[in-house]
């Protein structure tokens, strides 16, 4: 009688180890997910804050450099914005090809 | 005590002078010495017997040492590998300034940008000077993309140029803003344990908690610093 039931008993464990070991994993990977996007959010905006900063640094030491204040330093105050975008465009480019490719 | 500020200021140990050049050895050159040397000696104790069956000690260097070898493999490829030494000894000695800063009374040079900046600098001449070395003056596509007329040049170049440079940049103020960030929230809710009296065995078993989070964010952010490095050497190896 007990040989009868062990397989069964085992079974069960089996499924019971088997689900656990789903819920638990979803919300593993539930909280990753959360904590990659995080991240990614936060490339994001540096990025964006990089191009500004280094570009305005940049034409503030022309300026301080040709004695030219103010031009240099709005000249490429926008050229470190578009920058800055053409980075966010980059990164979020390259993370979407990334997720492509996972995918298939 | 009570600025949570105060833990970052440089104090100098032994001041020396040259040239008019102020280069005194400083509480972060101390710690910059020690995390070099930790990570020296951790190697050294770990691989002290090698034996092609890794024991316990040794299977951990290993393992870290596997971990950056397939970073790198996966993010630069097999002709990365070439680098894969500076690689290596960049994600250790920021790892290491993370985790050692946790200690009381340690200091973070990692929250420091003079300190992280230099270091990103560094990867930024390195992926330049590869970049160049591998194309020639094919490198000049990086600041002037192909196709387009070089009537925008003047718009584009300082743009791609803005963007290169800025790399290290956001490099720097992700490591930065994480380490800074940490310790002055460790601090203030650890000013509050005092400032409680009798019931302030609650921020002390936050301070607890949030010590645990920061040794992992401490070594997330080597992680994330690492992969980013190799992102910009596999730029520089094979870009557009």
């Amino acid at each position: 009688m007990t040989k009868e039931n062990i397989p069964e008993k085992l079974k069960k464990l089996e499924e019971k180890i088997e689900s656990f070991r789903n819920t638990s994993s979803k919300q593993k990977q539930k909280s990753a997910e959360y904590s990659i996007a995080v991240g990614r959010g936060v490339r994001l905006a540096a990025d964006l804050l990089a191009g500004v900063v280094v570009g305005s640094g940049i034409g503030f030491v022309l300026d301080w450099l040709l004695n030219t204040r103010p031009i240099m330093l709005v000249v490429f105050l926008l050229f470190g914005g578009a920058a800055g975008f053409l980075n966010i465009y980059r990164t979020a480019h390259s993370t979407e090809q990334h997720n492509e490719l996972k995918d298939h | 005590m009570s600025n949570p500020m105060e833990q970052f200021n440089i104090k100098k140990i032994i001041p020396i002078e040259v040239g008019g050049y102020d280069i005194s050895f400083t509480n972060s050159s101390l710690f910059m010495f020690l995390a070099v040397i930790c990570c020296s000696f951790l190697f050294l104790f770990c691989l002290r017997r090698r034996t092609i069956v890794p024991t316990g000690a040794q299977a951990f260097a290993e393992m870290i040492y596997n971990f950056i070898h397939s970073l790198v493999r996966e993010n630069v490829g097999v002709e990365g590998l070439k680098y894969f030494s500076f690689i290596f000894s960049l994600f250790l000695f920021v790892a290491f300034g993370n985790v050692l800063g946790l200690f009381p009374y340690a200091f973070t040079f990692t929250s420091h940008v003079a300190a992280v900046g230099t270091l990103s600098l560094t990867a930024l001449l390195l992926n330049i000077a590869i970049g160049i070395k591998k194309k020639k003056w094919g490198y000049i596509h990086t600041i002037m993309p192909k196709g387009i007329p070089w009537a925008l040049a003047p718009l584009v170049m300082p743009i791609e140029t803005i963007s290169l440079l800025s790399k290290p940049f956001s490099l720097t103020v992700r490591l930065v803003a994480n380490m800074t960030v940490g310790h002055i929230m460790l601090k203030i809710i650890a000013g509050f344990v005092v400032a409680l009296g009798a019931v302030g065995f609650i921020p002390l078993l936050f301070d607890a908690g949030i010590i645990i989070f920061e040794l992992f964010i401490a070594l997330l952010q080597a992680f994330i610093y690492t992969v980013l490095s190799c992102i910009y050497l596999s730029d520089a190896l094979h870009s557009h």
